[in-house]
């Protein structure tokens, strides 16, 4: 996908901006605070219907407002036009219209349009709780296969209804039993496929981030990624029926513990994913340096992943990178992103030095960002200086 | 008439399903147009429909008699038992003519989370009128609760010795594949049968 336009109405600081893109590298420069992010965030809205970073919907509206919107106009890669919008209106649900049809939820409209976002917010994958981490691989996942969505949000609803049944204290061993053996079958079967998926996402992903380190980084270590199950753990295969077998047989030895708790103490809602660099954990040994690299690489393997699952280019929204990463592995990570003609949003304080940056050839924009308006626009087909500037 | 009136009544539409406040304002002002003999006509007939229908005491669908004309009837094959969540899952059966057995209506599925257990659904009279029958169909909704509602409806009845079987998931009638869901062609190939 290539998005020609992005268009904000009430969002953060911005009253309304519509914003014209170049296929290539698109530029936000301006200080903080000024409204470049809340442009990313405007396309996360238009991918998914929310920001890529943990936000309330009143928090991204404007002050004073109760209500937001975000409309986003674009090419497939087969050519063919896409459009999107999508409006919030407090104590609503969101309206969601796109080409595909009115009415939609974000279940429908994941994966359409394909978005991998780097936020500064997204060291917590690397670094934090196994929460953190469920919740990219789940993204990735989500974005790519409509069934993974379905299952998720069964898995979801499984689990709060099977907790339910086991918090109902008052119910008597044998009664209990019967009424939670079918809510245990589905949870099963939900929770075996779920884990057998992102086991296989796992291996699919691994030789892409060991890929991308090394590029990113220049370095030479190894990354591995394993994927560490609750409960199924010992089933090597990725086979449903058997991990399906194995969780059957965890809620058999923790009948009576859950029965205690009154609540489900198997299943992937408690599995992580275990990265090493040279075979030691990253979350204990990595430097703050190979930490960074490495959430670029599973970024750009999830570009990849991404591509190959829906066959469109997503869009890359870099939020602020070059306060993370120094400019060589900034330059690495742009390079990377437009060889593969996916097209790139970028928010800097310093536009001057990320356009020299941007390999030669590339279109790029660069759009100045002051309290919630664009003021001033460049496009350059190449990254010459000094051509079709335009002024507002 | 005071707007107080209009006001209450186009609260009491909005309260139905599918109507919103804009339609809910449309029906009042189309009923205070209408003779007052129709609207009189039309506050009975909800009343008496309130008052005459119940439950069928055998299949637990809704009915203005004791025994609804399904249950009733001396034609249907009193084998065959296709339990279903509401009773206009019985109409869309029922209009496939395809159907010669007898229904049983839940009216709802299992939910823990909403207090809703086997004795809140009529799983305990289904329990009840299984004799002389060989083959129980489970046509619920295949929503998450749903698909509970069938696993343990089948448990119940597999100790009886009595045939269970539920209906075929898979591809709309008259569509090409390539325009099905995703989740639908998973759960089609997943209960592909043999030629």
């Amino acid at each position: 996908m290539i998005l020609r336009s992005i268009t904000l109405e009430n969002i953060r600081n911005h009253r309304r901006t519509t914003l014209a893109l170049v296929p290539g590298m698109n530029i936000l420069c301006g200080p903080n605070g000024v409204g470049k992010t809340s442009v990313l965030e405007a396309i996360s809205l238009c991918a998914m219907a929310r920001s890529f970073v943990p936000v309330a919907d009143a928090a991204l509206a404007h002050t004073g407002c109760d209500a937001y919107g975000a409309s986003a106009e674009g090419l497939r890669d087969l050519d063919v036009p896409y459009r999107v919008a999508v409006h919030w209106r407090d104590g609503q649900r969101k309206r969601i219209t796109s080409t595909s049809g009115d009415g939609l939820t974000a279940r429908d409209l994941l994966g359409e349009l394909p978005v991998v976002a780097l936020s500064p917010d997204h060291k917590s994958i690397t670094f934090g709780a196994p929460a953190e981490r469920r919740a990219f691989l789940d993204a990735v996942l989500a974005q790519a296969s409509q069934r993974y969505r379905d299952l998720l949000y069964e898995h979801r609803r499984l689990l709060k209804q099977r907790n339910a049944v086991l918090a109902d204290a008052p119910l008597s061993g044998c009664a209990l039993q019967a009424l939670l053996e079918p809510w245990t079958e589905a949870f099963v079967d939900v929770s075996a496929q779920i884990s057998v998926r992102r086991r296989t996402a796992i291996a699919d992903l691994a030789p892409r981030v060991r890929g991308a380190y090394l590029e990113v980084s220049g370095g030479a270590e190894r990354i591995d990624m394993q994927y560490v199950a609750d409960s199924v753990d010992h089933v090597l295969d990725a086979d449903v029926a058997a991990v399906a077998e194995a969780y059957r047989a965890a809620a058999t030895r923790l009948a009576e513990a859950e029965r205690r708790r009154g609540q489900t103490l198997f299943g992937p809602q408690k599995d992580d994913v275990e990265f090493t660099i040279d075979g030691r954990p990253v979350r204990e040994s990595a430097s703050q340096g190979q930490h960074k690299s490495l959430l670029v690489a599973l970024k750009l393997a999830e570009c990849s992943v991404l591509r190959d699952a829906t066959g469109e280019r997503p869009v890359v929204l870099l939020d602020d990178l070059f306060s993370e990463l120094d400019h060589e592995r900034c330059r690495r990570v742009m390079e990377r992103v437009l060889a593969q003609g996916m097209q790139c949003l970028l928010t800097t304080t310093d536009g001057e030095t990320v356009r020299t940056l941007v390999p030669k050839g590339t279109a790029v924009l660069v759009a100045t960002v002051r309290n919630g308006e664009i003021t001033h626009e460049e496009r350059h087909l190449d990254a010459e200086y000094d051509d079709g500037a335009t002024h507002r | 008439m005071a707007p107080d009136a209009i006001d209450q009544v186009v609260e009491l539409f909005a309260t139905l399903p599918t109507i919103g406040r804009k339609t809910a304002r449309r029906l009042a002002f189309h009923l205070l147009r209408q003779p007052p003999e129709f609207v009189e006509q039309f506050a009975a007939s909800l009343v008496s429909m309130r008052t005459a229908v119940r439950e069928c005491t055998q299949c637990c669908t809704f009915t203005d008699r004791d025994v609804c004309a399904i249950c009733a009837s001396p034609k249907r094959d009193r084998s065959t038992i296709c339990v279903v969540e509401h009773p206009s899952d019985v109409m869309a059966i029922e209009r496939t003519h395809e159907y010669r057995g007898l229904y049983h209506v839940l009216h709802g599925t299992l939910s823990p989370l909403d207090n809703i257990g086997p004795d809140d659904v009529r799983i305990r009279e289904l329990l009840g009128r299984l004799d002389g029958v060989n083959e129980v169909i489970l046509a619920i909704n295949p929503n998450v609760e749903g698909e509970v509602t069938t696993l343990y409806i089948a448990r119940q009845l597999q100790t009886l010795g009595i045939r269970v079987t539920r209906i075929a998931r898979g591809v709309p009638v008259g569509t090409d594949l390539e325009f099905a869901d995703d989740a639908t062609l998973a759960k089609a190939i997943e209960g592909r049968t043999t030629l």
